[in-house]
């Protein structure tokens, strides 16, 4: 990559109504759905969906928003977990996968893990202060069909450069075959002193993203595939992130690439956390989720 | 309007159809700028891969930002021709006809390997 290859048009961030649109998808411009399959958010059914051993509470979380919003009594069709699959253009979920654009997106679906350490801000240092490092840590989610997995990652550059600190913090989802690649568990603050921390995307987006694209320090990914809050799609290569290939095997390069051009790499920094900024007026956040379900509700006629 | 009428100008818009827009190709082959929102579908061509604002000059969804975009391209001549070079590049990579040849046959191959 050559510097002078990088070129920064301004950014346009995108208006409430236009981020209204993107959230409800398909179902924005379509007519009224067929509402037999919506059910309570208090039906047996989704009651059900509440795990004993779900730590984010989801169900109830997503109970609390709607009765918040005056919209308990509203019959919906929603997914908790990590969406890996095609769904239809009426469910609510909290990310769509790569490929489909259907489903209504939510921000409190799994609020406190994806954005906890966007507005509860960890603690952080200057650019100059950091690691000329690559950091990664991450549990063994996923798998190696994935575009741009961490598989791919671990087995590609673990203990492979000094420079490159990257490897699995746990083992979950019965990846045991993997434990040789087991490195220390780090805190967001001891991942906040490198400069470079990449995203890489497990069951579904990299839950960390959101807090790294509002650091300072840069982040090197792939393209993501999978679509939240965020709005990952929107994300510019080379603008708010540093692109990394789907196979990983430019890491090197683009960290050389990346100390040479520190002056690029603040720049990109700077877009990312400018991006970030979209998210942080808490009401507006909120009046923007009220807006998706009303007309979530009235595309259904219930409203 | 022919395409050698179309390359008389220096703007051209990519906008998706039932599928890709089968014009793209040449568009991003050609000494004009291609200006289009994110493309939501991918061929042969790789449309996923090409970057915004490198590639080709992203427009929003909606194209409310069209007229907002041609000021600063007109402003910004330089840039443009950068852009046109980078999207020239990247047609590049599809243009010897026997590594062509090549890619889709090992992609069958492995197709017909993986099916059994």
């Amino acid at each position: 990559m050559d510097a002078s290859n990088v070129i920064y048009i301004k950014f346009d961030t995108f208006t409430p109504k236009q981020r209204i649109q993107y959230y409800l998808g398909p179902l924005y411009n379509s007519s009224i759905v067929n509402t037999e399959n919506l059910i309570s958010i208090q039906s047996e059914e989704l009651l059900r969906c509440e795990q004993p051993d779900d730590r984010d509470k989801r169900h109830e979380y997503f109970l609390k928003v709607l009765t918040k919003y005056g919209f308990e009594n509203k019959k919906i069709s929603i997914l908790f977990g990590d969406i890996q699959h095609t769904v239809s253009n009426y469910t609510i979920v909290k990310n769509r996968h790569n490929g489909s654009n259907s489903g209504v997106i939510i921000k409190k679906l799994n609020f406190n893990r994806h954005w906890q350490h966007v507005y509860n801000k960890p603690f952080d240092i200057p650019f100059q202060n950091k690691h000329d490092k690559i950091i990664w840590r991450g549990g063994t989610t996923g798998n190696i069909n994935r575009i741009a997995n961490r598989f791919d990652l671990i087995t590609k550059w673990y203990n492979k450069n000094s420079n490159i600190d990257v490897g699995f913090s746990e083992i979950v989802q019965d990846q045991d075959a993997y434990k040789k690649y087991i490195k220390t568990k780090l805190s967001i603050d001891n991942l906040l002193q490198y400069k470079y921390l990449i995203s890489v995307e497990g069951n579904d987006k990299d839950s960390g993203l959101n807090w790294k694209l509002a650091s300072n320090s840069l982040v090197m990914m792939a393209r993501p595939t999978f679509r939240s809050w965020l709005m990952e799609d929107m994300l510019i290569p080379n603008y708010h992130y540093l692109l990394l290939k789907n196979d990983f095997s430019d890491l090197l390069e683009k960290l050389e690439w990346c100390n040479k051009h520190p002056d690029e790499v603040l720049t990109i920094i700077k877009h990312a956390n400018q991006y970030m900024e979209m998210f942080n007026n808490i009401k507006q956040e909120e009046d923007i989720e009220k807006k998706v379900l009303e007309l979530y509700f009235k595309k259904t006629t219930q409203l | 309007m022919s395409i050698d009428n179309l390359l008389q100008y220096k703007y051209l818009i990519s906008v998706e159809g039932n599928d890709v827009d089968t014009d793209l190709n040449w568009k991003l082959a050609s000494n004009s700028l291609v200006m289009m929102a994110r493309p939501r579908f991918s061929s042969w061509f790789m449309e996923d891969m090409l970057i915004p604002n490198y590639h080709y000059l992203l427009l929003k969804d909606d194209f409310s930002d069209l007229l907002e975009k041609i000021e600063w391209c007109n402003d910004h001549q330089p840039q443009v021709q950068k852009i046109i070079k980078h999207a020239n590049t990247f047609v590049e990579m599809f243009k010897n006809y026997e590594l062509e040849y090549e890619i889709e046959k090992e992609v069958l191959r492995l197709y017909f390997e993986k099916i059994i």
